[in-house]
């Protein structure tokens, strides 16, 4: 119960696009169709579910201040580790990828490399620290949650602005202005499931 | 000789002299900064503490003047300790208990070791314990002062990420927090704390319980204080209790100068009861 | 010696604004906005970040072996950002508890990585001084504007000192209410949108075809 209940507040209430503003950069990129936007969305997804459990196991223990003995606290290195877990996850995924799932290289591939600097990957890795869950399979849940709610959201985003190209739309609007402005209401609306409770 | 920047050796070596220099400057970073890191968490703590009792203290506790008050009160002698059963526990360094290890799932843990600060402050103690739990986003915690009585003398209140504006007035907004002073946490003898409800409603631990009103705009926050102030209260119950002067009895049923029957303390005189103890029983 | 480029400062401060025209560092820009100190700290973190960033990257630029650029450059980044963040730490904690994960997420602001990919990479350091610090505070404007409306709005404060209210009870008027609106994430949205909207207004070459 606790899990849906994680599950579900990260996908719906901690949206990480419309509570969070986790990964906007690609969001705005990458949503000018649903096919591209759903396959990054799933990219995303896959790579946070791969690192935050290798960043949860990292800072519960290297980084745990007196894991090397009394006194050595490593925890300031935080970001540096997390970064260079997520690079290199990034690039080993891609490799791996490559070489034996060449169709899902296809759609996936040309995303992977983005995906190192996306915000919302190392966002979620900080995010999971500042919540200091209390063992490994919240950390993947909450992994699972924020990767579909980003899906989500770009999935939605993309289906609009397809419509939206067809539309009159007064011209120093068009384009990124009002994509901001759909998200914006989006995000109003996804603030009706703040305050839920499983 | 040119150097060929895409050769093995050299991006190993690159690689490796890059990270020697970036440990070596982080770590002159972070080592040189930490005990004024320390210092400000400390100092936050402190302030945070004595915020709950500033209408005694007749001044707002700043991050400026809350380690000279803290010097001033004395209070690195006045830490206790407890645990759920009321009993004080030995050997604990108090200052550096962390409230959030003491729950879990937003109830005191059945081994929890509870901080209370004891403030003198005019000939009277106060004593202020931590409270803890889920806020509407994320954890809200704070801590209440109370006199031996259970009447409330302050409270102050943090979270992590309640909405600016609206939840975040349980920090913000002074007279949130003051509204709970003066309020009793005991009713009848049972620890009722205090609610926080909409204007007019009663307390829904304890009929005929004390409540504030709840933040406009933020009742799901508020609900979670009210929450969080019962579970952390409870946790304290048998401290408070045993902190509590007992209530004169109103009867006398035995011979005179023999304690006194029914509920509370006193001893028999004539009729009626008294709280001083007889020289000769 | 470097030439001077024009338009390598000022450029990026308006016309070439990363966030509202080359669209770079978004997630920061609106969730920090709510009040203006942590904004303008914000702001003033990552100038500071990117600048240096810029010239280390710039000075490296010729040594820098090709198939380990990216993560050189995320070293340098992420080695910043500690700096940065223990330094809030230790001398703007209020701030920095308000800042939370924002200032560790600066290392994957795409406005870094896009600077130093199309920037520091080819040039000489005082440009690509120049560079940081001119789209440094682009950001930084960004910031300060949409947290000044968030914050007059929605907490009727600015900079925490109480202004509508004031204004309000001297009138003899009571019950004014903020605009809690403007306090939720989906506000930053709207208020980019349409700070975006008036500038491609205003300059139509920006406008999507």
């Amino acid at each position: 119960m606790e899990y849906l209940n994680l599950f579900v507040k990260s996908i719906f209430i901690d949206n990480m696009i419309f509570a969070l503003f986790l990964g906007m950069c690609s969001y705005l990129a990458v949503s000018k169709t649903v096919k591209t936007a759903v396959g990054l969305g799933a990219a995303v997804t896959f790579v946070l579910l791969v690192t935050l459990p290798v960043n949860y196991l990292l800072n519960e223990t290297v980084l745990k201040p007196g894991y090397f003995g009394e006194g050595i606290d490593l925890s300031y290195l935080s970001f540096i580790v997390f970064i260079a877990v997520i690079a290199a996850i990034v690039q080993i995924v891609e490799m791996v990828v490559e070489k034996f799932f060449p169709a899902l290289y296809g759609s996936l591939g040309i995303f992977l490399p983005l995906i190192a600097v996306n915000c919302a990957i190392l966002g979620g890795s900080l995010f999971m620290q500042q919540k200091e869950f209390e063992n490994i399979g919240y950390a993947a849940v909450y992994a699972l949650g924020s990767g579909i709610g980003w899906l989500f959201a770009i999935a939605c985003i993309a289906a609009i602005r397809e419509k939206l190209s067809y539309s009159h739309i007064p011209a120093p609007l068009k384009g990124l202005g009002i994509t901001f402005i759909a998200t914006g209401l989006m995000a109003i609306a996804f603030l009706s499931f703040s305050g839920i409770q499983l | 000789m040119a150097l060929n920047r895409n050769s093995n050796v050299y991006t190993v070596i690159y690689a490796t002299v890059l990270t020697v220099l970036v440990a070596v400057l982080l770590t002159v970073a972070a080592v040189g900064l930490a005990p004024q890191q320390k210092a400000n968490s400390d100092n936050e703590k402190k302030q945070q503490i004595l915020s709950s009792i500033s209408s005694v203290l007749g001044k707002d506790v700043t991050l400026d003047n809350a380690a000279q008050i803290w010097d001033e009160l004395n209070m690195d002698q006045n830490l206790l300790a407890v645990n759920v059963e009321g009993n004080q526990l030995e050997g604990v360094n108090v200052f550096e208990l962390v409230a959030k290890q003491q729950f879990s799932k937003g109830e005191v843990k059945a081994d929890a070791q509870l901080p209370v600060f004891c403030a003198n402050v005019g000939g009277t103690t106060y004593y202020i314990m931590c409270m803890y739990g889920a806020g509407l986003w994320d954890a809200i915690w704070g801590y209440i002062a109370v006199d031996a009585e259970g009447q409330v003398y302050g409270c102050s209140f943090d979270h992590a990420g309640e909405t600016a504006g609206l939840g975040a007035k349980i920090k913000d907004d002074p007279n949130f927090a003051a509204a709970f002073c003066g309020k009793n946490v005991w009713k009848d003898g049972e620890l009722a704390s205090i609610d926080v409800n909409k204007p007019g409603k009663a307390n829904r631990f304890v009929a005929g319980g004390e409540h504030v009103d709840c933040i406009t705009g933020a009742t799901k926050t508020s609900d979670c204080v009210s929450v969080m102030m019962f579970n952390s209260l409870s946790g304290y119950k048998n401290f408070l209790l045993s902190i509590k002067p007992m209530a004169l009895s109103t009867e006398c049923c035995g011979e005179a100068a023999a304690p006194c029957c029914g509920e509370g303390e006193g001893y028999c005189k004539g009729e009626s009861c008294e709280n001083v103890e007889p020289e000769n029983k | 010696m470097a030439e001077k480029k024009p338009g390598v400062f000022t450029g990026p401060l308006w016309t070439n604004n990363p966030v509202v025209v080359q669209v770079l560092g978004i997630c920061s820009a609106l969730a920090v906005t709510t009040q203006m100190k942590p904004a303008l700290v914000m702001g003033i973190s990552l100038t500071c970040v990117l600048a240096f960033a810029n010239v280390i990257i710039s000075l490296l630029r010729n040594t820098i072996p090709n198939r380990i650029r990216i993560i050189v450059q995320l070293v340098v980044v992420a080695a910043l950002v500690i700096i940065v963040n223990q330094i809030l730490k230790a001398y703007a904690f209020e701030v920095s508890k308000q800042l939370s994960v924002y200032v560790g997420l600066i290392i994957t602001n795409c406005i870094l990585m896009g600077r130093l990919e199309a920037f520091a990479l080819g040039n000489k350091p005082w440009p690509a001084l120049l560079d940081g610090l001119g789209n440094g505070l682009g950001y930084a404007i960004i910031l300060f504007v949409v947290a000044t409306f968030r914050e007059f709005f929605g907490s009727g404060t600015l900079f925490g000192f109480d202004v509508i209210a004031r204004f309000v009870n001297e009138a003899g008027y009571d019950g004014y209410q903020n605009c809690g609106f403007f306090v939720m994430p989906s506000a930053a949205l709207i208020l980019l949108g349409c700070i975006i909207w008036y500038l491609r207004a205003k300059n139509p070459d920006l406008q999507d075809k």
